[in-house]
């Protein structure tokens, strides 16, 4: 299988940079296009406004693998995109790019909203490189993927976003290329669609090499083999340690500044200790969490606590409730919970915490506060999953 | 949800395709050594398969700009409905006086003329407004750029099919009958539509970049044509023949006319040497604008 290993895009050392205003933009613009009609040489350096928006940039893509583009908004991944996909010529570097190219960089782009649905696959497939004999034997095919059966003859301009997204992806899909530029347009869809968009990604690996683009980590994860994380143009992290990637890209952003989100005045937080050292969990090492709260109204049940535990992309991931029934509470005027985690089967990462009151028979809350603490866990795997579950395993040869 | 189908026949069928053929390699460096010829063989190539893409495209634009609108191809027509109308009127008033050459009726000779000149001023414009159409999918898509100037020139032709039917119809009523210089007409439409187009490629890359340049485009268009046999012959005396005798479309645009009303012809030749000059120039502008598109691409399309 020696054709499987063929490398399909080679990139070497690109880079492209942009004009920072219009004005001088287009003066560069006139002046290349003259000199490069005039067969002079065109100056490869940044001249006076201009900066790199993607600084040498290099790898290799065989068929069958993925690599995952991630950075801040800005860091010149789509940038990159449209320099391999040929939009735009590199200013320094070499792409080398094998077979049919089909990029999903915009779905549903030269679709016309006073056509019908019909008519623009026509057109939109057309753009993208089919024949006229391909459409038509693909056409029921493309509209059974989009699942618009009903309104394809409908002119455009009455679609949903979701429903534009459906069909360009249906056209785009169908095109069965070699190598698959994917920019972060599956968001618009609803689950459904994503989740058949996947496999029909799925579908295509084995046979494509995929440049995917997204800020989903998750999808990162579960589809690339290599990635490569680019911070103001330039590669910070390449390799295929996909965890170690998207850490450093998390790592990036540290705005968890503590917020009260909810406040009804009864209760006030004193103070929150822990006794870990620099924030950091070690797996399996029970730490401590020690919160302090003060009564500011007599309160005749004590509240229930919930300790929320979110990943870097703030989805909840696990949670802790304190609870007991203690008489007298109406007399005291503070409470101190004291909470030991036990276990803790986190994985390497960052995670944030949230803290909440709340009454424990009508659950209605009395103060919610969150990012109230951040930690790392340390580890000797870079993981995605959150949790590592703890299991006792038998296995037998027969 | 998900359904997780075996590979089906077709995947498979693909799969073999792609293990027979042999892939096509393109590579985009910064900078590019190609040779003109080189360039010429490509641009060839591109025009060859994206024919389709640019009948697509045109159908799209010729659909939607007349499905929204009751009259729908009438609009092609009224610009020069109206603007003959015009001259008739101030010919009819008495506030301009006219000769015809050749005793050519003065209606005819007036929407011969004004629908001659569309057909030139749309196709000089044809290349900048093409591309300015095509805006949105350019920076998204990549795809033979010379489909859009296809679809430039498949629009004209279009256009040009429905600009015909009156002139039939005013040849038919002034009952003007032909010579077999009629032949000739559709040479000398195309040689016209070459001249401009032409010109119009030539003026794209800068003109995409500075909008200044479509804008003299659209000023200097009526202006030229007063300067041009259109609404009335070539003065007979002053500074205005001379003007007229060093504009090249005075001898294509008479020459046309007069083809069509059946009356001598000129400038054969002249119209001959043009047409191949034009196609020389063609070419060449053809190799500028596809070295000069990615840079275009770059700056005006978001």
């Amino acid at each position: 299988m020696k054709k499987d290993r063929e490398v399909l895009v080679s990139v070497q050392n690109v880079s492209k940079k942009f004009s920072k205003n219009l004005r001088s933009s287009l003066k560069y613009g006139a002046s290349d296009i003259i000199r490069s009609t005039l067969g002079l040489s065109i100056n490869k350096e940044l001249r006076p406004q201009e900066f790199w928006a993607v600084r040498d940039v290099s790898f290799e893509l065989v068929r069958g693998e993925c690599i995952g583009l991630i950075g801040h908004n800005g860091a010149g991944k789509s940038s990159l995109l449209k320099v391999l996909n040929g939009l735009y010529a590199p200013d320094k570097g070499q792409i080398i790019m094998k077979g049919k190219i089909g990029a999903l960089i915009e779905l549903g782009a030269g679709f016309n909203p006073i056509l019908t649905g019909r008519e623009n696959i026509y057109n939109n497939a057309s753009i993208l490189g089919f024949t006229k004999k391909e459409v038509e034997e693909k056409i029921q095919s493309i509209i059974d993927f989009s699942e618009i059966n009903d309104f394809i003859d409908t002119p455009v301009q009455n679609y949903s976003s979701g429903m534009k997204v459906r069909l360009g992806f249906a056209v785009a899909a169908h095109l069965e290329p070699d190598i698959l530029i994917i920019d972060e347009v599956l968001a618009v869809g609803d689950l459904g669609f994503v989740l058949k968009c996947f496999s029909k990604i799925d579908e295509l690996l084995p046979h494509t090499a995929v440049i995917f683009v997204s800020h989903s980590m998750p999808m990162i994860s579960r589809i690339c083999n290599e990635i490569i994380l680019m911070d103001h143009g330039k590669v910070e992290y390449q390799g295929k340690e996909i965890g170690k990637g998207i850490q450093l890209y998390y790592n990036k952003f540290s705005n968890n500044s503590e917020n009260k989100v909810y406040d009804n005045g009864m209760l006030e937080l004193i103070s929150v200790q822990t006794d870990l050292m620099n924030n950091e969990i070690h797996r399996h090492q029970d730490f401590n969490l020690t919160f302090e709260f003060k009564i500011n109204k007599p309160l005749d049940k004590l509240p229930t606590l919930y300790l929320e535990f979110k990943d870097k992309e703030q989805k909840p991931i696990a949670g802790i409730f304190v609870q007991e029934y203690l008489r007298d509470v109406n007399q005291s005027t503070e409470i101190v919970y004291k909470t030991t985690v036990k276990n803790p089967l986190f994985t390497l990462g960052k995670y944030i915490m949230d803290v909440g009151l709340y009454d424990p028979t009508t659950e209605s809350p009395y103060l919610r506060i969150n990012n109230i603490l951040e930690f790392t866990v340390g580890g000797e795997k870079e993981q995605w999953i959150p949790f590592e579950l703890d299991s006792e395993n038998i296995i037998t040869l027969q | 949800m998900i359904i997780h189908k075996p590979k089906n026949a077709k995947i498979f069928n693909y799969y073999k395709f792609v293990k027979k053929s042999t892939l096509k390699t393109v590579v985009y460096t910064s900078d590019k050594k190609t040779h003109f010829f080189q360039e010429l063989k490509l641009i060839f190539r591109d025009i060859k398969s994206s024919n389709f893409l640019a009948y697509q495209m045109t159908k799209r634009d010729i659909q939607s700009q007349h499905r929204q609108s009751l009259l729908g191809f009438f609009w092609i027509l009224a610009p020069v409905i109206i603007n003959s109308l015009v001259w008739l009127f101030l010919n009819g008033a008495g506030v301009v006086k006219v000769s015809t050459p050749d005793g050519t009726p003065y209606p005819v000779f007036v929407i011969l003329g004004t629908t001659i000149w569309s057909i030139f001023a749309e196709a000089i414009q044809s290349p900048i407004t093409s591309v300015n159409t095509g805006r949105s999918i350019i920076s998204k898509i990549n795809f033979p750029k010379e489909a859009l100037l296809m679809k430039g020139f498949y629009t004209s032709i279009f256009n040009l099919i429905i600009k015909m039917i009156p002139i039939i119809g005013i040849l038919i009523i002034y009952k003007i009958s032909p010579s077999w210089n009629l032949l000739l007409f559709p040479f000398y439409i195309l040689a016209l539509t070459l001249f401009a187009f032409t010109i119009g490629l030539i003026i794209t890359p800068l003109g995409l970049i500075y909008t200044d340049i479509s804008k003299i485009l659209i000023t200097g268009i009526p202006f030229l044509m007063y300067v041009t046999p259109v609404v009335y012959a070539v003065p007979a005396i002053g500074v205005f023949k001379f003007l007229f005798k060093l504009n090249p479309l005075t001898y294509l645009i008479n020459d046309t006319r007069n083809t069509l009303v059946g009356a001598e012809i000129h400038s054969l030749m002249f119209t001959i040497i043009v047409t191949v000059v034009s196609s020389i120039v063609l070419l060449i502008g053809l190799v500028i604008f596809r070295k000069s598109m990615p840079i275009v691409i770059e700056k005006i399309a978001g």
